[in-house]
């Protein structure tokens, strides 16, 4: 699982993903640390960037986006529902264990120079991740935002009405931690109704505006452990035995992996 | 005899007032690293959904709907108060099937089950995804309008 978000800020001149580093294996363990973000070039020039989530890993559109090597973004929007599917079927080749419906989506932004504007996008293997049915499955979708679930009621990363596309309002840099740490505390649940964290390792901002891309670290996890899963105290329904017994097997496995 | 029965109790009365005040202050203590976490405290003190059920009458209510297509429960229902992720992989429900919500003026009173109106819903529905996404109307440079 992931942290992914998508904000564009029209009025900075700038759009951001803010993601994390983690991926988990079947059993929800941290199977290694790897940035989900790739560069989008167009003619050469990085003026983009593109993240994942699901199954999928951005790593499987890396080769083929540079043996397309877009020379404009008709060709690059073209091209994204067959980059999508390829990494998702590459993705499964290589993990048959992870059964279930194989959803993936990337998203992502580019600056338009044209324009002189950044713009966001997103594609789905579905509707999941869109609010309704009238976002169809493999389109490219022009998106302003798209935040990963947290929790609403507990502990929220900015005030209720806040406009996070508004820069006046919330800056990526200074607000992105406390927007990821919130989702982080949103515990996914396994189909057994058991609680676990999908986000974890570090908190990476990339930046996209007229000057090309640029990342930036927010947030190191220093606790998190490959090989373990990602420690966390279930911020809204899991019982307090729970977390407990969460704390524990994360200190053992911690405390494993030092010796 | 009397001693001994009337040791077993005190220790057991130490050892239950133990276990309370352990889980009391585990439950406040977690609750507050989380942020004072409602939830997590009403795990800690041993509330009930029922009880949870209540904070419906603040406001607070969950609707089935939010990221669509599922199409298995009616609209107007409200399924749970405290819908989690699922992962969309092991169950096929949709990666943002539910949402928690606070619908500005309405659905005051929501609790699970309920029916609530489709105009009440669809304007809670409406707040949440607004909340988590916002589509931008005009095309990307280069492409035509999907």
């Amino acid at each position: 699982m992931t942290a992914c978000n998508l904000i564009v800020q029209r009025s900075a001149g700038a759009a951001y993903l803010l993601t994390d580093t983690a991926a988990l294996n079947a059993a929800r363990e941290v199977s290694q640390f790897r940035s989900k973000v790739l560069g989008v070039r167009i003619r050469g020039k990085v003026v983009g960037a593109i993240a994942a989530t699901g199954h999928i890993d951005v790593a499987y559109v890396r080769k083929p986006l540079r043996q397309l090597a877009p020379p404009d973004f008709a060709t690059f929007w073209a091209a994204l529902p067959d980059l999508l599917r390829e990494a998702m079927g590459a993705h499964a080749a290589r993990h048959p264990d992870r059964d279930g419906s194989r959803r993936a989506a990337m998203l992502g932004a580019v600056f338009d120079r044209d324009a002189g504007e950044p713009r966001g996008f997103m594609i789905g293997s579905d509707g999941s991740m869109f609010p309704d049915a009238s976002y169809a499955a493999f389109v490219v979708h022009p998106v302003l935002k798209h935040l990963t679930d947290f929790d609403r009621l507990v502990g929220r990363p900015y005030p209720l009405g806040t406009d996070v596309t508004d820069p006046r309002q919330w800056q990526a840099e200074r607000d992105g931690v406390r927007l990821i740490e919130a989702q982080r505390r949103d515990a996914f649940e396994r189909a057994d109704g058991s609680a676990y964290c999908g986000i974890g390792g570090r908190a990476m901002l990339t930046r996209v505006d007229a000057s090309g891309v640029s990342h930036r670290v927010l947030k190191n996890w220093r606790g998190d452990r490959v090989g373990c899963e990602l420690p966390f105290i279930p911020a809204a329904t899991a019982s307090l035995v729970i977390s407990a017994e969460h704390v524990l097997a994360h200190a053992r496995c911690s405390a494993s992996r030092f010796h | 005899m009397g001693k001994t029965i009337g040791k077993v109790l005190e220790v057991a009365s130490i050892a239950a007032f133990a276990y309370v005040t352990v889980g009391v202050g585990l439950g406040v203590a977690a609750g507050a690293t989380v942020g004072a976490s409602v939830s997590s405290l009403a795990a800690g003190i041993g509330l009930s959904t029922s009880a949870l059920s209540g904070l419906a009458l603040a406001g607070f209510a969950d609707v089935a709907g939010l990221g669509g297509s599922t199409g298995q429960k009616p609209e107007s229902t409200v399924v749970a108060l405290k819908p989690r992720r699922r992962e969309e992989a092991e169950t096929g429900e949709p990666h943002r099937g539910t949402g928690r919500l606070l619908p500005p003026g309405s659905a005051a009173a929501w609790v699970e089950g309920d029916l609530v109106s489709r105009a009440d819903f669809g304007r809670a529905r409406s707040w949440a995804v607004d909340e988590l996404f916002e589509p931008d109307r005009r095309a990307l440079p280069g492409a035509q309008r999907a």
